[in-house]
């Protein structure tokens, strides 16, 4: 059989498994509830699946093995290692999320601090810094599967957005259900491409001594373009990132039961380890066995060097990871988009639901709202814009100026003082990254360091 | 045991959507691979006939980059059975065979962007079927929940819905139609549940005030008698003997009255003397309970059609309700104004009103929540009301209550030109 009906026919595939799999669109007993969060009725496998399938980008997957490829561990130090750092956080928030029964995270600042104006300032900032976000997750794809194909990559990417599409509109449950049909594809295809790999590099000890020998520098946990300081900033805003992400605030929220949302971190931690293995080991072993492979973006560089370095079959497998990837993270994103769109930043749609009539409509307005939110990123994705990890950084530095102090620093919040304080970090963020053009990463603790102070400063001169 | 559970309408239409999309997209690209492999075949095997005629009438060395030309398609198989042979005119020879391979390769790149087209074409059948299956759905949930909330007791409309098919608005105006006769056929019964009891209370009332009213009579002349010959210090006994026979002689007067109602007398009642004479005869009770009363008539009101004594009894009995509903003082406030064709009586108290779960039981005879009341004052006021073809409304908060009569100027069958 021809290799590109093959791959055609495997796309076919995936299409319809996920098309039977991720169940009704349009639930027969919904509300806002199970739409945004499952009815706070996710079990375990559920929770698990899309936990990790969320958390596995194709920023983590292509961005990583790329930046590993290009410069070593120092890209584990940078990213992952923070990612990782940013799960050990999230024991932390479960109990206090959990308490709220809140739908969203802007839901819950609002409520915590008593302030309307927060959750529309944070809901706000939610929808910029994931519509561009998942312009990624369409790039991405759009990229390797143009190549794969030779296609125009507009037609690429317009695959990727009905997937997303088709698996949000019916809500968390559905996306929780396509999302443990991606988990499976991202974890065997990592595992079978990095398998593969690895047996024609020898060993990993066989590689690494390939890499002491050609580029010890990749060995080394600190660029050296890069100061030990700058990589731990990165490392720590991404991992603040990680912590305050409402991607998963929001599952923690989805539990059964807060032992489920406890299970939930602990065995996705584990999954999340063996990916991120896989992905190192292929990184290293693509250096080892061809080096040189230089393209013009991150997502064509990555389909060359896996169309050469691995046999066709375990190659289309880790095209379909990048795939399932990008689908699982998109999904989520574009729903917490929608939900800030309709529900935070609506102020006629207030905390309890309405009848049926009027939360179907409100629904299908949800439903209207992914649908813009969708193909505003489909549409920017066919513009030049920065790198896919360079996106992340500055999605994630804004996640965390919205939610990083409230979730762990503020242990009893005073009703409407944050509001100031977080404006203010939102804006010297944008000027240091916008008009001096400081790393988001870097600007990220001045603005973390402004919000704090000037919320802690009154109660120090207070009676 | 519970069968699993059916497929939704959803799953039914994506399936039937998917299996058509995914036929359609079978075909066409199937027909496109078919018909290019074999005019591609074709196309190759006219190149090597070209190729094996050309061949003959030249020596071994010049057919050599000829032969290149039949590649990527024929592809050279020296030991091959049934291969095609091209010979040169020197005797060397060739042994060819299609290479099938290369010609489904190169038709499916050509026919790349069909196959995309097609997958791109499934996904948006699903998403078809996604919102044809809510469309058809979204009435039938809504009429689902309507059934439920009924069966609950809650009574609901189901409200009309944009752009639905006729067949599902038809299925929804039959559920509102059901629903509005259904609330009819209740107040009906309500209403003649209402007529049957008060009925047999009449006649029990009857009975029984007839077979009361001659012994007090008798009581009442004995009494008489007995005044001129009892001496002046027993005589407060029997003025509170009086007091107690006069009371349940009007008491049982009020139970007659109730139970075998006089037909009203029907003329002309000026509604202005109505309410002065009302005021007139509340006063004493009004000053007793300090209870400030009040009336006005609005200019221009014109007489209610009804029978004079009958309605002074209605407002008699509304204003003394009204007294005795505020025994710490406060006010009655009686007006009339034209409403329509009728005339509208309001009796406005300040009272502490009435408890919501009393109010559709105040016009029932005998309920009372007074312990020196008889229970029949309102009743007979909704009798009257109701044998005058007018209306007896009440509206209570915490702070008022208001009966609202609503009694017709003119005759019945007679309008105002």
């Amino acid at each position: 059989m021809p290799f590109l009906l093959l791959q055609i026919l495997v796309f076919g595939a995936y299409t319809l498994a996920l098309v039977f799999l991720a169940g009704e669109a349009f639930n027969w007993k919904e509300d806002r509830r199970l739409f945004y969060v499952g009815g706070n009725r996710l079990t375990l496998v559920p929770m698990v699946g899309t936990f990790v399938a969320t958390w596995m980008s194709a920023a983590s997957v292509l961005g990583y093995t790329m930046w590993l490829y290009a410069d070593g561990y120092v890209a584990f130090t940078g990213s992952v290692n923070g990612w990782l750092i940013g799960l050990l956080f999230m024991p932390f928030i479960v109990r206090k999320l959990r308490a709220s029964r809140a739908l969203s995270l802007p839901q819950w600042l609002g409520d915590t601090f008593g302030d309307r104006r927060l959750r529309s300032l944070s809901a706000v900032s939610l929808i910029g810094a994931y519509t561009f976000y998942m312009v990624i997750q369409f790039r991405a794809f759009g990229t390797i599967v143009a190549t794969l194909l030779d296609i125009k990559v507009i037609v690429a990417s317009a695959l990727v957005y009905l997937f997303v599409l088709y698996t949000t509109f019916g809500g968390l449950p559905s996306v929780a259900r396509s999302d443990t049909l991606n988990l499976a594809l991202i974890l065997g295809g990592v595992l079978l491409a990095a398998g593969n790999l690895l047996k024609r590099a020898g060993s990993l000890a066989a590689v690494h001594a390939a890499i002491a020998e050609r580029a010890p520098a990749m060995l080394h946990p600190w660029s050296e373009g890069w100061s030990p300081l700058v990589t731990t900033l990165m490392m720590l805003s991404w991992g603040l990132g990680v912590a305050a992400n409402p991607q998963y605030a929001v599952r923690l929220l989805s539990a059964r039961t807060t032992r489920d949302a406890y299970g939930t971190l602990a065995y996705s931690s584990l999954i999340i380890g063996a990916i991120y293995a896989g992905l190192t080991v292929l990184g290293l072993s693509a250096f080892v066995l061809f080096p040189g492979v230089r393209a013009a973006s991150d997502e064509l560089a990555f389909t060359r060097l896996f169309s050469l370095a691995l046999p066709p079959l375990p190659a289309l497998a880790l095209f379909l990871a990048v795939l399932a990837a990008a689908v699982s993270t998109a999904n989520s994103q574009l729903l917490l988009a929608a939900c800030s769109l309709c529900y935070d930043l609506s102020p006629r749609e207030g905390r309890n639901r309405g009848d049926l009539v009027t939360e179907d409509r409100f629904l299908f307005k949800n439903r209207l709202a992914i649908a813009g939110i969708a193909t505003a990123a489909l549409a920017l994705s066919q513009f030049r814009l920065p790198g896919v990890l360079l996106i992340g950084r500055y999605s994630w530095t804004v996640v965390a100026i919205c939610f990083f102090l409230p979730l762990y620093v503020i242990r009893t919040p005073r009703p409407r003082a944050l509001f100031v304080p977080l404006s203010a970090a939102l804006l010297l963020h944008l000027f240091l990254t916008v008009f001096l053009g400081i790393l988001p990463e870097l600007a990220l603790l001045p603005a973390l360091a402004l919000e704090g102070l000037l919320y802690f400063w009154p109660r120090r001169k207070g009676p | 045991m519970r069968s699993s559970r059916p497929l939704s309408i959803e799953t039914r239409i994506k399936v039937i959507l998917t299996a058509i999309a995914m036929a359609l997209t079978a075909l066409t690209v199937g027909t496109a691979l078919t018909q290019g492999f074999f005019e591609r075949a074709g196309e190759a095997r006219l190149l090597l006939e070209t190729a094996r005629s050309a061949a003959s009438g030249l020596p071994a060395d010049h057919v050599e980059p000829l032969l290149k030309r039949l590649k990527p398609f024929w592809k050279e198989a020296p030991r091959a059975q049934g291969a095609e042979t091209v010979r040169s005119a020197d005797g060397q020879e060739w042994r060819f065979v299609l290479d099938r391979a290369a010609i489904w390769n190169a038709l499916v790149y050509r026919q790349r962007y069909v196959l995309v087209a097609g997958l791109i074409g499934l996904l948006v059948a699903v998403e078809l079927a996604v919102f044809l299956a809510y469309s058809l759905t979204r009435p039938m949930k809504i009429l689902a929940w309507g059934c439920e909330q009924m069966r609950s007791g809650r009574w609901v409309r189901l409200p009309t819905l944009s752009r639905t098919p006729y067949e599902l608005e038809a299925l929804n105006e039959a559920f509102n139609g059901m629903v509005d006769d259904l609330k009819r056929w209740q107040e009906f019964q309500k209403q003649a549940a209402r007529v049957e009891r008060l009925a047999a209370l009449g006649s029990v009332a009857a009975a029984v005030a007839h077979e009361v009213k001659n012994p007090l009579a008798s009581m009442r002349i004995h009494l008489d008698l007995l005044r001129g010959r009892l001496p002046e210090k027993e005589k407060d006994c029997l003025e509170i003997l009086g007091a107690e026979l006069d009371r349940l002689n009007q008491t049982v007067s009020q139970l007659l009255s109730y139970a075998r109602p006089r037909p009203p007398l029907f003329g002309p009642v000026d509604v202005r003397d109505l309410l002065s004479w009302t005021a007139s005869m509340t006063s004493t009770p009004c000053r007793l309970a300090a209870v400030n009363l009040s009336w006005a008539v609005e200019e221009g009101c014109p007489p209610i059609w009804g029978d004079g004594p009958q309605l002074k009894q209605v407002m008699l009995n509304l204003v003394l309700n009204a007294v005795a509903a505020q025994p710490n003082g406060g006010s009655v406030r009686l007006e009339a104004q034209r409403s329509g064709q009728n005339v509208a009586l309001r009796v406005e108290d300040a009272g502490p009103g009435i408890p919501a779960e009393l109010l559709e039981r105040i016009f029932d005879p005998f309920f009372t929540t007074r312990p020196d009341g008889t229970g029949l004052g309102l009743s007979i006021v909704h009798r009257i009301v109701e044998g005058h073809g007018g209306r007896i409304d009440v509206e209570s908060t915490g702070q008022k209550t208001v009966f609202s009569v609503t009694l017709p100027t003119a005759p019945p069958g007679k309008k105002e030109s």
